[in-house]
């Protein structure tokens, strides 16, 4: 009951942020015109503003920010550690890897397609998994690992960036900063049936990953298949994450902000003894929202990438972790 | 660990052998190049067998492109080696080092907020904001990782990659928000040694020299430390004053090395551990060790980043992190056996 109340409580919150955000930047528009401009009406400059503009952008956050919290919700869970993100486990970087290799291997192509970057967080993944030894047993390992597998991953593509032509290099750097600037429905209008798909699976799966909230002795006992199920939440995951990079670049910042801190406020808000993977994905949703319409004003008329904003509260949020919840992180 | 008199204060022959490499490399790194004149060339030029044609060409390039930045890598990978050997001894962390405790970043981003705030352009400027920011982040994680509990060699780890990642971002928005010349830092803010100046090294160096000063002054006295406070209290240290000092000269080496070079992870991390490989425990050799194998390590990534992707340039800290990730993981794997929680903190 509770989840259902907070679940509603924050879809009407994101329903009544969008108009805000719609209008929020340089047009001088109020959210009334805004949302009057989203429905057609106004001269045709706003309407272009707030439909051609800013609905992309508003689209992209919504679904981004939905996979990175059910990815973030479904890897903490997993791996039992807090700090477990897509983006510190190195599964983000294979996913911007995966793009870069795409724009080598055909040249002319500007960035990769949104699909590839699913298949490098898969890699990725696969690989932490193989030189951890497993997830979910020894969390410090899998973290640890995970930084460095991260770090390597970004050297590669730091190196590809360097033989990357100056005008593409900044092109390609704005990109792996995470914005949503120059946001269209292209890659989102079949984007967002993976990850609709993706969504649902995991929402089912989180009813069972509550079994892994107790020892994995216990989980057994209880007649979970403890393996089979970590698989399938850290596949999800991956390709979650994957998706999200796809469409917009890392726009979870290198710690991942979004899936970090989703996860956490949703425990925090439907209470314990579940794996809350709608409520982070709503979460996420809506800090992705939020983040995008404050990179565009927080430093006007210049506009910054959502990524670095998102970049510097991780950081702190992970800080401020390690300072409360010792417990939880090993 | 094996026993030695402390009166031992014969040179080992590791060292010797260490050093001949770090100059091998270095008279390497004098000869590898794009351009038309490679080794053969090189050599040539250097042992005085030149056409007298081309010598006048190949003097300008050995002399104003490739011996300041050989001599640029020198003095950056000595001091990271310095770094990451104090942070280690002293954490009891074989994962410290200033890259990936974020330090390296501190004094990275202080740079940029420098440069695009307050207008910084001389050497000295360059260095004092990166000291600034060195102190802070290396004072700030190991604060934080002290604070709330016990130390783990996880807190602190994830400590200084939060730390790390928040000051990217903030150099992301200065980057992106001030109109600084993007392919200007491209290469620094990487990492790289192609920035490196004369003039640049000229005014690092007196604090480079400061701090291998007071490493080489530290490495005695923090080795009582990792006895443990008590014993070292009775061999006449002050476990307090040895620690302000360790985040001391951490700092202005790292903050020398960042100026000059920017952000290079790594070398910290894997020249100790060369450095303990070699020589064992003997505390000034290990040190100096520690100081001869990241200039080598530094120069020996600088060749192959020229040579990787020719025509082109790869930034030299990719090349570091290729070598390097894979060690960390390898070093991380190889505790297996003794959970990591064990190993506490000097800190």
């Amino acid at each position: 009951m509770r989840a259902r109340l907070t679940g509603l409580a924050l879809v009407v919150t994101i329903i009544a942020a969008i108009p805000l955000c719609l209008a929020t930047g340089p047009g001088g528009l109020s959210p009334r015109t805004a949302l009057a401009a989203l429905f057609g009406s106004g001269d045709g400059g706003r309407v272009f503003l707030v439909r051609g503009l800013r609905l992309p952008r508003v689209c992209d956050a919504l679904v981004i920010g939905a996979a990175l919290g059910a990815a973030g919700c479904l890897i903490q869970t997993v791996a039992r550690n807090r700090l477990a993100t897509p983006a510190i486990l190195g599964i983000n970087e294979g996913a911007t890897l995966a793009v870069m290799v795409w724009v080598f291997c055909v040249p002319g192509s500007g960035l990769g397609p949104w699909w590839i970057a699913p298949i490098g967080a898969l890699a990725a993944a696969i690989v932490l998994v193989g030189l951890s030894g497993g997830i979910g047993m020894r969390g410090f390992r899998v973290l640890m690992i995970g930084i460095a597998l991260s770090i390597l991953l970004r050297s590669i593509v730091d190196m590809g960036m360097s033989v990357l032509a100056v005008n593409h290099a900044t092109a390609v750097y704005n990109w792996s900063l995470g914005s949503l600037l120059g946001a269209d429905f292209s890659r989102l209008r079949i984007a967002v049936i993976p990850v609709t798909l993706a969504l649902a699976v995991a929402v089912a799966l989180g009813r069972r990953l509550v079994l892994l909230g107790f020892d994995l002795t216990t989980a057994r006992a209880l007649g979970a298949d403890v393996q089979r199920d970590q698989w399938l939440a850290l596949t999800v995951a991956a390709l979650l994450s994957g998706l999200a990079v796809g469409i917009a670049g890392p726009v979870g910042g290198p710690v991942g902000f979004v899936a970090l801190a989703s996860p956490v406020a949703a425990s925090h808000l439907v209470g314990p003894g579940r794996v809350p993977v709608l409520v982070a994905a709503l979460i996420g949703a809506l800090i992705v929202l939020v983040a995008d319409t404050l990179a565009r004003v927080i430093a006007a008329p210049n506009e910054i990438a959502a990524g670095a904003l998102t970049s510097v509260f991780g950081g702190l949020f992970v800080l401020w972790l390690l300072y409360r919840r010792t417990g939880e992180i090993g | 660990m094996r026993h030695r008199p402390r009166a031992d204060t014969s040179i080992p022959g590791a060292l010797v052998l260490l050093a001949a490499f770090v100059g091998l490399v270095f008279m390497v790194s004098l000869t590898v190049g794009g351009g038309d004149y490679g080794l053969r060339a090189s050599l040539a030029y250097l042992t005085g067998r030149a056409p007298p044609d081309t010598a006048a060409d190949i003097a300008r390039i050995v002399t104003t492109l490739r011996l300041p930045r050989a001599t640029a890598g020198l003095l950056v990978g000595g001091a990271l080696g310095l770094a990451g050997w104090l942070l280690q001894t002293a954490t009891r962390n074989p994962l410290a080092e200033p890259g990936i405790l974020g330090i390296n970043a501190g004094a990275a981003t202080a740079v940029v907020l420098g440069i695009s705030l307050f207008g910084l352009n001389s050497g000295a400027g360059y260095l004092s904001a990166a000291f600034l920011g060195a102190a802070s982040a290396c004072a700030l994680v190991l604060l934080l990782a002290h604070l709330g509990g016990t130390v783990t060699p996880l807190r602190l780890i994830l400590a200084g990659a939060a730390i790390g990642a928040s000051l990217y971002g903030v150099t992301a928005v200065m980057l992106t928000t001030h109109q600084l010349a993007f392919d200007e830092y491209r290469f620094w803010i990487q990492g790289a040694l192609v920035g490196a100046s004369p003039s640049m090294m000229a005014s690092v160096l007196p604090g480079l020299i400061g701090a291998l000063a007071g490493g080489v002054m530290l490495a005695r006295p923090l080795s009582a430390l990792t006895l443990g406070d008590r014993a070292a209290r009775a061999l006449g240290h002050r476990p307090a004053w040895i620690r302000l000092a360790v985040v001391g000269v951490v700092a202005l080496a790292s903050a020398s090395a960042v100026a000059l070079a920017g952000p290079i992870a790594f070398i910290g991390l894997l020249a100790p551990h060369v450095a303990r490989w070699l020589i064992g425990r003997r505390p000034i050799a290990e040190v100096s060790a520690s100081i001869l194998a990241g200039a080598g390590l530094v120069l020996l990534a600088d060749i192959i980043a020229r040579r990787i992707l020719a025509p082109y340039e790869a930034p030299v800290s990719a090349v570091v992190a290729l070598l390097g990730a894979p060690a960390m993981i390898a070093i991380v794997r190889g505790r297996r056996s003794r959970p990591c929680s064990t190993t506490g903190s000097g800190f």
